[in-house]
């Protein structure tokens, strides 16, 4: 089954991280590469710029989209990355996001399967 | 073979086989709607077949041969519909089984029925899914009870809790939580989860409701029976049999708590404990007493003194007899851990037992800005003020938590104390 795995934080929390817990932050991501490829494969993942380098388009009900600059809802946590997994079953999932930062709120959703 | 020997039979091996069945269907063909829906027909067919050609040798084979068929009729026809349901993820070990048994005509005729209840009952209490939404799931897939009947024991609508289910079994699927066993270290809180499920059960059973009560405390009998399942299958674990000690002690009261004649809510201190199921109380004993010198985890601990509780009010003789000094200190550890404003409440009740009244009214102080809205509070202030003799007082409060209790027979055992107060009999 393919996942999608979300990576909400505080942008603060990076920001504002010393050199050594950006190291911290940085070796929990290769921990968790590692893992991933051994237990599951990672078929894609990125970090995201800070949110406020968004552009939203909202619906267009018929005069067009409205394009605002910034996310779509300003909350402290925001989505900074993702990975896309393919892995046996959720708890799979869930058992590799433990290696993960700490300070991450992680949504895991599974991609449907148009085949 | 009469009707009735074939509902007996029938309703034998459904208490006996549904979860194994139903277990052994998902493990086949990892469709949980499929399984539950063919294995729910099986039965109904049962019912009429066994009333006619008698019931056969082996009740659970001839099941699950007719549950197959049928999960096999409606894979046909949505190969016809060119539909396509996602599948339960299983793990290598059930598959490999699997295969040898696909491969072995003679184990085909006469399945052996392997334990695959745990798998079930794991993936019913899956973290991911809702506590709620675990309970409706265990209920019906594990026990096999109607939708009916968890929606009374829930004192829910029957669509709601069918959507609850089909919503649950949905994400299941959906989202891949797999039908087989978690890691070794994993295994301990996956199974505290079936504790806690069967606990919410329970205790929904035994949340006053509208109509008659007994019906739904029989249905909360069932909770036991999910948690005493899931031992057999894992054996000792201080969370599960701390829970079932719980539930017991608290359910071997069931026949005593309603006044057979008017229905009336009967109060522990006026039972008649000739009625309580003493063997039960024995066997909650003795799940509670391996782990009472035990070094425990809180949430363990927790539901220890909680049992502890429920113990010493199931072995007094008589209502005098209860050592409230005991109940009072195990309430007064249970507060430390839990900070709960309604523990601080029972444990004012139980201090005004072992110490008088002025020592428990003394602990309700503060608790209005917490618990200001429950009945309870202004039940159990008027019942220690009217101890102490403050009759206007107590009277008051009891005006007060009349007011605020939502249950009618709650509502009408507080109208009956506050009558007693007013005619000059307290107690």
């Amino acid at each position: 089954m393919k996942y999608l795995v979300l990576l909400y934080g505080d942008e603060k929390v990076w920001d504002e991280a010393t050199a050594e817990q950006r190291e911290r932050i940085m070796a929990a991501h290769e921990a968790f590469d590692r893992a991933a490829a051994e237990r599951a494969t990672i078929l894609g993942g990125e970090a995201l710029a800070p949110a406020d380098t968004t552009t939203t388009l909202g619906p267009d009900t018929g005069s067009g989209r409205t394009v605002t600059d910034g996310p779509y809802a300003e909350t402290v946590e925001q989505l900074g990355g993702y990975y896309l997994l393919e892995a046996r079953d959720l708890d799979t999932v869930t058992e590799l996001c433990q290696l993960l930062p700490d300070y991450y709120t992680l949504e895991i959703r599974p991609v449907v399967d148009l085949m | 073979m009469s009707t009735v020997d074939a509902a007996d039979a029938v309703e034998q091996a459904w208490r006996e086989h549904w979860g194994r069945l139903l277990a052994l269907l998902v493990s086949r063909y990892r469709r949980l709607d499929l399984a539950e829906d063919a294995l729910a027909e099986a039965f109904e067919a049962a019912t009429r077949h066994w009333a006619r050609d008698g019931v056969p040798a082996n009740p659970p084979a001839w099941l699950l041969t007719a549950a197959r068929r049928r999960v096999l009729d409606r894979l046909r026809a949505e190969a016809v519909h060119a539909r396509r349901e996602p599948v339960i993820v299983a793990d290598e070990e059930l598959r490999r089984r699997e295969r040898e048994q696909a491969a072995d005509p003679a184990r085909q005729e006469a399945p052996e029925v392997p334990d695959e209840r745990l798998r079930l009952i794991l993936l019913c209490c899956h973290p991911a899914l809702a506590l709620e939404s675990s309970s409706a799931l265990a209920l019906r897939l594990v026990l096999g009870l109607s939708v009916a009947d968890i929606a009374r024991l829930f004192l829910a609508r029957e669509a709601t809790v069918a959507a609850r289910i089909t919503r649950a079994k949905r994400k299941i699927a959906t989202a891949g939580m797999p039908f087989g066993l978690p890691p070794a270290h994993r295994l301990g809180e996956r199974v505290d989860r079936v504790a806690d499920v069967a606990y919410l059960a329970f205790t929904a059973g035994y949340v006053p409701g509208p109509g008659a009560q007994l019906h739904r405390v029989e249905l909360a009998g069932e909770a036991v029976r999910l948690l005493r399942v899931t031992r057999e299958l894992v054996g000792p674990a201080p969370l599960v049999d701390l829970t079932l000690a719980l539930m017991c002690f608290q359910h071997a009261r069931r026949d005593a708590r309603q006044d057979p004649r008017t229905g009336d809510l009967v109060l522990l201190p006026d039972q008649d404990r000739s009625r309580w199921h003493h063997d039960e109380i024995d066997a909650a004993a003795g799940l509670l007493a391996p782990w009472l010198g035990e070094a425990l985890p809180d949430r363990p601990r927790v539901r220890l003194l909680e049992a502890l509780i429920a113990a010493e009010h199931a072995v007094a003789p008589t209502a005098a007899d209860t050592r409230w000094d005991r109940i009072a200190a195990a309430y007064a550890e249970l507060e430390a851990l839990t900070a709960s404003p309604v523990v601080r409440l029972n444990r004012a009740v139980a201090v005004a037992e072992a110490e008088g009244p002025d020592a428990g009214l003394s602990l309700l102080d503060g608790l209005e800005a917490q618990l200001g809205s429950s009945h309870r509070l202004p039940a159990v202030r008027a019942e220690l003020l009217a101890r102490r003799g403050d009759r206007e007082a107590a009277r008051t409060a009891y005006e007060a938590a009349i007011r605020l209790c939502p249950n009618d027979v709650e509502r009408a055992s507080l109208r009956r104390r506050a009558d007693l107060l007013a005619a000059g009999t307290p107690r």
